[in-house]
């Protein structure tokens, strides 16, 4: 099983702004001085291993999208936030527009950052393909047609010449699509929200965006720690410091980098993936909360505990499922 | 987990000892609470120096007492933390929440001060 990011970021799509390029290309050119470089390779060396990652690189900036890649024929895909637009060009350049393919779509919740790039994601024009969008909410085709209706967006929802169905789902029990068993999960969130399991060849992926783990109630926590078990990998919405989720932001549905850690030690995850980062953080932020939840699961591991793996999700990232990140 | 309540003239001192985690916290947080509904309107002071440990429940009962305490008109204010402590208050940005003094002496002379 594959994981890869189309968006990782919550709330809004941002893009980085010029001063911070700049800011990154004068700490690079800094840590490149009086050396040569021998041909790409070597530059590439230098780039992944000299400098600082949020040096060389960057979080990006779409929402909510990830696919699941089992190996089936049929694309899997966790919300259609603005990273669908990238994963659709994609499909274009690797499709064409004369091959049918299906996706399934599984929708945490109806938000605007989990559906605004549908309207912008080709496959969905085009005669042949199928979509089928998964949801436990009550009507979310009305949230579609809503967005994709005048005065909102130029071209109405009824265009769109794919098969479009939309497939009710019942959290508990689970349905078999594009090589992979799916299970969801009601989450804590402003009009609920639903995370989903997958399993598929030995392997298990959690998507738990979008929700707010209060501790209040210790039955709650076992029902999440019982979804997450010996998940291989968990994308957890880490979007808040835990004193922004009990105070400031208490109730605006999120989590923190800590709960995470905490939750998926006592489910001995292997791999702990921070998705929906707040957007107002920059790479320099994001990278500095990844060292910092890293040593927070130091603290935390139990004695004799396999340590538990933790990335901070960028667009374009690629988890292999077990093996180690090629991105 | 231990815990030591301490009358002083202008404040009251709270002294936990050993871990705040899951196991403990329920047991601290209502003692923490009690103190709060018998002192309301003072200065509390939680001392940390004993605290080994602390994990996000802890950190919530903290924040709780400190709703609860300024609700009622009075303050709470965290003093000593343990490096390990520090830390997990600065992962947390806990210490960008609460009122975190280097020791008790700070922390008086804090509540003297208002
Ligand atoms: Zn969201
Ligand atoms: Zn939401």
């Amino acid at each position: 099983m594959k994981v890869k990011i189309w968006g990782c970021r919550g709330s809004l799509p941002v893009a980085m702004t010029s001063a911070a390029v700049r800011e990154k290309i004068k700490r690079a050119v800094q840590a490149a001085q009086g050396r040569t470089f021998d041909g790409e390779a070597d530059l590439d060396r230098f780039l992944d291993q000299d400098l600082p990652w949020p040096v060389a690189n960057t979080y990006g900036g779409s929402t909510a999208c990830i696919e699941v890649d089992t190996g089936d024929a049929d694309y899997i895909l966790c919300d259609l936030g603005s990273g669908v637009r990238e994963f659709g060009v994609r499909m274009m350049v690797e499709h064409g527009p004369t091959k049918p393919q299906t996706y399934h779509v599984f929708l945490s919740h109806l938000h605007w950052d989990h559906i605004m790039g549908f309207p912008f994601f080709p496959p969905a024009f085009i005669p042949g393909n199928t979509i089928r969008i998964y949801s436990c909410h009550p009507d979310p085709e009305a949230s579609f047609r809503k967005q994709q209706s005048e005065p909102n967006f130029p071209v109405d929802f009824s265009v769109l010449g794919a098969d479009i169905q939309f497939v009710p789902m019942t959290p508990g029990e689970p349905v078999s699509a594009g090589g992979a068993t799916v299970t969801a999960k009601l989450q804590n969130h402003a009009g609920d929200s639903y995370g989903y399991r997958f399993e598929s060849g030995g392997r298990s992926f959690v998507y738990a965006t979008d929700s707010e783990h209060k501790q209040k109630n210790a039955e709650e926590t076992q029902a999440v720690v019982a979804f997450f078990k010996d998940a291989d990998l968990v994308a957890f919405d880490a979007q808040y410091s835990l004193a922004e989720a009990v105070s400031l932001k208490e109730d605006w549905g999120h989590s923190s980098n800590v709960i995470g850690v905490e939750l998926c030690l006592e489910a001995r995850v292997k791999h702990l993936l921070m998705i929906h980062h707040e957007p107002v953080l920059g790479d320099e932020a994001l990278y500095r909360i990844l060292e910092e939840t890293l040593r927070y699961e130091e603290l935390m591991r139990p004695e004799g505990a396999a340590p538990l793996r933790i990335s901070s999700a960028f667009d374009g990232m690629v988890l292999s499922l077990p093996e180690e990140s090629d991105g | 987990m231990q815990l030591t309540v301490e009358r002083r003239e202008r404040a009251v001192v709270v002294t936990p000892s050993g871990r705040l985690d899951q196991t403990t916290v329920p047991d601290f947080q209502a003692r923490l609470l009690e103190v709060l509904d018998e002192t309301s309107g003072s200065a509390v002071i939680v001392d940390m120096a004993q605290v080994e440990f602390i994990s996000s429940v802890g950190l919530r009962a903290l924040n709780i007492g400190f709703k609860k305490s300024k609700a009622g008109g009075g303050s709470l204010s965290v003093v000593a933390l343990r490096p390990i402590v520090r830390e997990v208050f600065s992962i947390s940005r806990f210490d960008k929440v609460l009122a975190v003094h280097e020791d008790l002496n700070a922390a008086l002379a804090a509540v003297d001060a208002t």
